[in-house]
Formats: C-alpha cells, structure tokens, sequence
C-alpha cells in the first residue's frame, strides 16, 4: 500500500527526518511514537502533499505510485486520508456543505454514485451516532468552535464518510476523554479491515491497547531508531525513550 | 408640495450653503477624489421615478410629489432632522432630490416588507440623480428592506436615506448592489431609539466608484446597531466606506462587521468611526474588518476607530488583510475538494458568515447566487 524508501526531508536549511524506511501493507495497522518535535507530523505532512518541504531523496509509493508526483487532492481521491493533529476551523462553511462536496468528489473519482442530499444526511447520522456527535453539528461551520475532543471526533466522522485505503491519524487520541478515546478507537476498528491500512501517531499506550497495532516503530532525531510490535509501545510507556539513545 | 421640493427660497440658502462650504472631513476623502465627484451636474432633473417599490400592507409608501396635509406634517418630522448639514452631496439631495418617497411602517406589526429597484435604462452621463427616502419604523414593528439595485449602465445616483426607528422595532436594512459601471454616492442617517434594533446588510458586489457613508446614532438605552457589509471588487471597481456610530445612551451595543474581497487592480476603503460618549456606561462597540486580496494589483485601506469617553464599557476592535488561509485550503485539499474549488468555497464563507444572520432566508439565499456567480469568475 505504501513504501517509503530512504526518504529525506528538511525545512529551510533545517533537517527534520532523515533515511525514513516504512512499508505498510494491505490490512496493517503501524504505530509511530516519538517526542515532541521528532517529525512525526512532518511524515504525515508529506504523505498527505503538503507543501513547504524539501525532499531531500527518497521516495514515497502508493499503490505503486510515486506519491510526490501527485497534487493533495488527487492522493484523497486515490484514497489517502489523514486525520489532523490540529484540525483547522473554518468560520462561515458550514459542515454539511464542507462534508458532501468532500464525499461527493471522491465517490465521483471512484465511479460511485454521488449522494444527494437527502441520502447524505442519512448517511451523515449513521456515522454521526457512531462517533457520538449531535446532529446539531451539521449546522455549525467546520470545526469552528468545536472543543478539542469533538475536533477529534469531527476527523474520525469524516473517515468514516469518505472511506479511505490508507489512514493516517496523527494523534487522535490526544485531548480525549476516557469515554471518547474507546468510541473513537471503536469507530476505527469498526471500519478496519484487512483492504485497508493505518499508521497512527501517537503519546499513548492506552489507544494502541485498544487498536493491537502489528508494528510499533520509534522515530528519535529525525530517524526511525527502533521498530517492534506491541510491547515495544508498552516499554516506551514504562520506560520513557532514554534508553534508546545511541 | 412638500420639504423644500417647490420651495425656491430655502433652495437658494442652500445653493449659498453649498457654494460657501469650507469644510471637509479630510480623513474621510482621504483616498476618494471629492473634486472629481463633486464636479459632476446635480441638478439637471434626471431620471424620475426610476424607483420601481413593492411592499405589503404594513407599510405605507408616499411620494413626496403628493403628499396631503396630515402626511405632510409627519414627514416633516423627520426630514432632514438627522442627516448631517455639512456635506456637500447631502445638501444637493437636499435641494434638488426629485425621487423623493415617505416609508410610514404601521407599529406592531411583525412583517412590513418592501422592495425597491431602480430601473434607469440610460446612460447618466455627466449626471447624477437624487434620490430621497424617508423611512419611519413604528413602535414594535418588524421590517425587512430590500435595496435591490442591479444594472449595467453607467448610472449615477446621489442618494439620502433617513431611519428612524421607534421603540422596540426591529430593521434588516439590505441595500444589495450589482452594478459595475455605477458611480454611486450614498449618505444614509439612523437614529435609534429605546429597544429597538437595526441590522444593516451592505453588499457591494462591483462598482466604479462609490462613496458610502453611514452615520448610525444610538439615541436610547438598549439600542443596538449590527452593521454587516461585504465588497466583491475587481478591475478597477473603487468602494470607499465609511461608518460613523455614536453611542449617545447607557446600554448600547454596536457591531461592525465589514469583509472586503479584492481582486485585479480594485481599491477598497474601510473606515469605521465608533465613538462611545461620556454617559454610556454598559455600552459594547465591536469592530471587525477582514480583507481578503487575491490579487498583487488590489489595495485595502483599513482604519477602525474606537473612541471611548466612558470606562464601563466593552470594545474591541481589529483589522487583519491577508491571502486565502493556505491551512484551511490544504485541511479541503486532503478531503479530496479541488484546489479551485476549495478556493471558491473559501471565499464564499469569508462572506457569507457576515451575512448569514439575516432574517429573510430567502432574499440571503438569492444573494448568495449572486456572490457565487461573482466568484466563479475568479481564477
Ligand atoms: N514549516 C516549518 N518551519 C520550520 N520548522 C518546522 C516546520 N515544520 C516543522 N518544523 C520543525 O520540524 C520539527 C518536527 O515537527 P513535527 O511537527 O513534525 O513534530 P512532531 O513529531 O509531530 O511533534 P509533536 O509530537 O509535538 O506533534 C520541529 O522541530 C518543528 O519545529
Ligand atoms: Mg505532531
């Protein structure tokens, strides 16, 4: 599903990842952890087209593909999609609206029937109910105003609409209560499935619990250091990332 | 007859008047020529009754051609009493103005509606004409009007437009403007009274040159104004706005909110004038001005003012110009929404949320067609 191979990638004169490796196949679910400031969402970033970055060598594939070829909007429309650490509002566009052009261009891509209007909103209160948002939400602008968690929720909402091949979800756990993390991590492993791959970027042991991931790898000064699988991520939780240092 | 239509003496003061005027308000005409407008004719009787008015039965309309004895006294009440005297374009309406209309909207009632379009079908040339309009919102009414000015000739109007409104009303006060070849000068006093509410909707979509300025006056306590304006410029399209806002009472609340999109070589002026006077303790003045450039060639000049004389009171006041929220177009790229489709769509918010409050559902919705045609044409 997607390969990364010898990926190097900087800002200004700055180096943020170096030599990144990552295969993530049809069906697997791949953690990264790593501290504050390690490139973690630069990665995402750079998957998902945005721009701003130098990519210094590498490449990244999808589905075979050479992804850094590919404008933001033809990668979600070939399937990618990414959760936002940081959500953006944007006042006055209304959410139905933002979510029906969204589905309804991706869907158009790959030849599905467009919703109108009225399936949509019985679509849109299915999987509304599931990551437990009111349907006064379809009124607001896009996440303007939302609190922290109900962003969150927001994002797995429009997973859930758009049906994506390879997710990426950078830090949707943080921010949540007890309760919204097990809903949210329900909806993901709900819509898993093995035609489908995740790499989520996570603080927390408490949400790969819930989510059995099959790799867990550790991103430290701009390189993955270590690659394991679950009780790799339970080590980190106890020990911190102090003994890893080289 | 009525005001100074027929009245030659009062006519003659005021053409001494205009002749003998020194002052000018400099900030205010700081980046609009006034010599270049003010060298055009205002008193060749052009264009009459270019104003075509549909309303309902909880409105009365009257033109001040004929006007009877009693109509007559109430309209006198209320001409010319709070429209500032030393402004040159007001004092030609004042002497010359020929579209001359009363609007009496009946008290409590909660559905007073009334259209007005002006169809002039020619070329004004070098000539401007005057339009008057009078508007007496009852106690406890509810209203909405609807300016709806649309058209390609190259008119010219100089326009005077007087509010009052009485305890306890309530306004959505719309003046929707479509035309591009326009040279425009508009000059419209509100005085508000106890309770009572005023919503502007100021949509300039294109225009030669225009020249607005308001002067809202929140008289009583518990008076409230809630400006809303949005310009779509571009060619050369050149819009100068001003607001003026006194609150004159305890307990008043003022909001401006004016957001300006601007493309090719356009120019847009925002000055907002918000002055809180000494016994208006409990007030609230809000300003807000955001500009959207989508182009290198298009300016903004953007002054908000507060002018605060009281210490209990609430302001804020801001004004941020900038390119489109590269974040929130990257957030709709990676949800599959094309580049030019996201921008439009953009744009179309940083607009409608200015005007979205506004109460006929209807009358928003035909103009946000109108905005969403503009944009489409934007690259
Ligand atoms: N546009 C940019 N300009 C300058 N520095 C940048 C830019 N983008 C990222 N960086 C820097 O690159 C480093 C990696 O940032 P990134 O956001 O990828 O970290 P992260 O691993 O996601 O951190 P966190 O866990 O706090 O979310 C940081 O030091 C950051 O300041
Ligand atoms: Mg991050």
């Amino acid at each position: 599903m997607l390969k990364i191979n010898k990926l190097n990638v900087g800002v200004d004169d700055k180096n943020i990842l170096n030599n990144i490796n990552l295969e993530i196949n049809k069906g697997e679910l791949h953690v990264i952890m790593g501290r504050n400031g390690t490139g973690k969402s630069t990665l995402s970033n750079i998957i998902t087209g945005k721009d701003g970055y130098n990519i210094g060598g590498g490449e990244v594939l999808y589905k075979n593909k050479n992804l850094l070829d590919m404008s933001t909007e033809d990668r979600a429309l070939e399937g990618i999609f990414m959760s936002f650490q940081y959500p953006v509002s944007i006042p006055g566009l209304n959410t139905m609206h933002f979510l029906r052009t969204s589905v309804n261009s991706i869907r158009k891509h790959q030849n599905k029937e467009e919703y109108s209007s009225g399936e949509f909103i019985k679509v849109f209160k299915e999987k509304l109910a599931i990551v437990g948002l009111d349907e006064s939400f379809a009124k607001r602008s896009v996440n303007d105003g939302f609190s922290g968690g109900e962003k969150k929720r927001f994002e797995i909402l429009q997973m859930l609409l758009i049906e994506p091949k390879l997710v990426i979800l950078d830090e949707t756990d943080s921010g949540l209560d007890i309760d919204a993390l097990r809903i949210v991590a329900n909806g993901i492993n709900n819509f898993k499935s093995k035609n489908n791959s995740f790499l989520l970027i996570t603080h927390y042991y408490r949400i790969i619990e819930y989510l059995n991931p099959d790799f867990v790898h550790v991103l430290l000064d701009v390189k993955i250091v270590k690659s394991g699988d679950q009780k790799l991520a339970l080590k980190l939780e106890e020990n911190g990332y102090g003994w890893l240092k080289k | 007859m009525a005001g100074l239509k027929n009245n030659s003496k009062l006519k003659d003061d005021l053409i001494d008047k205009i002749n003998n005027l020194t002052f000018l308000d400099k900030e205010q005409w700081k980046y609009t020529n006034f010599n270049y407008l003010s060298n055009f004719n205002f008193d060749k009787n052009i264009s009459k009754n270019s104003l075509s008015i549909k309303k309902n039965d909880s409105i009365e309309v009257l033109s001040i051609n004929d006007l009877n004895e009693d109509s007559e006294k109430n309209y006198l009440k209320f001409f010319n009493k709070i429209i500032p005297q030393e402004n040159k374009f007001i004092l030609y309406n004042t002497a010359y103005f020929h579209n001359g209309y009363f609007f009496n909207v009946n008290k409590n009632i909660d559905d007073a509606y009334a259209l007005i379009e002006s169809n002039i079908t020619v070329n004004s040339k070098n000539n401007f004409s005057n339009d008057r309009i009078i508007f007496n919102f009852n106690k406890s009414s509810k209203t909405t009007i609807l300016f709806n000015e649309k058209n390609t000739k190259q008119i010219k109007n100089n326009a005077v437009y007087e509010l009052f409104l009485d305890n306890n009303s309530c306004v959505d006060f719309i003046i929707f403007s479509n035309q591009p070849s326009a040279t425009k000068i508009l000059n419209l006093s509100a005085k508000i009274n106890k309770d009572a509410i005023l919503n502007i909707y100021t949509i300039n979509i294109s225009g030669e040159l225009i020249k607005n300025n308001y002067f809202i006056n929140l008289d009583k306590q518990n008076s409230k104004c809630n400006f809303n304006g949005i310009d779509l410029l571009n060619k050369k399209n050149h819009i100068d706005n001003y607001i003026e806002v006194n609150h004159n009472n305890k307990n008043t609340f003022s909001n401006i909110n004016y957001n300006n999109i601007l493309d090719g070589y356009s120019k847009g002026i925002f000055y907002a004038k918000t002055v809180i006077n000494e016994n208006c303790s409990q007030s609230e003045a809000l300003q807000s001005n955001k500009n959207m450039l989508l182009s290198k060639s298009s300016s903004i000049h953007s002054n908000p003012q507060l002018i605060i004389n009281n210490d209990d009171v609430q302001c804020a006041h801001g004004s941020t110009t900038g390119e489109i929220d590269s974040d929130a177009l990257f957030y709709m790229q990676s949800r599959g929404i094309s580049e030019n489709k996201a921008k439009k769509m953009l744009i179309n918010s940083f607009l409608f949320k200015i005007i979205n409050k506004m109460k006929d559902k209807k009358i928003l919705s035909s103009i946000n067609n109108e905005i969403d045609s503009w944009i489409n044409n934007v690259d």
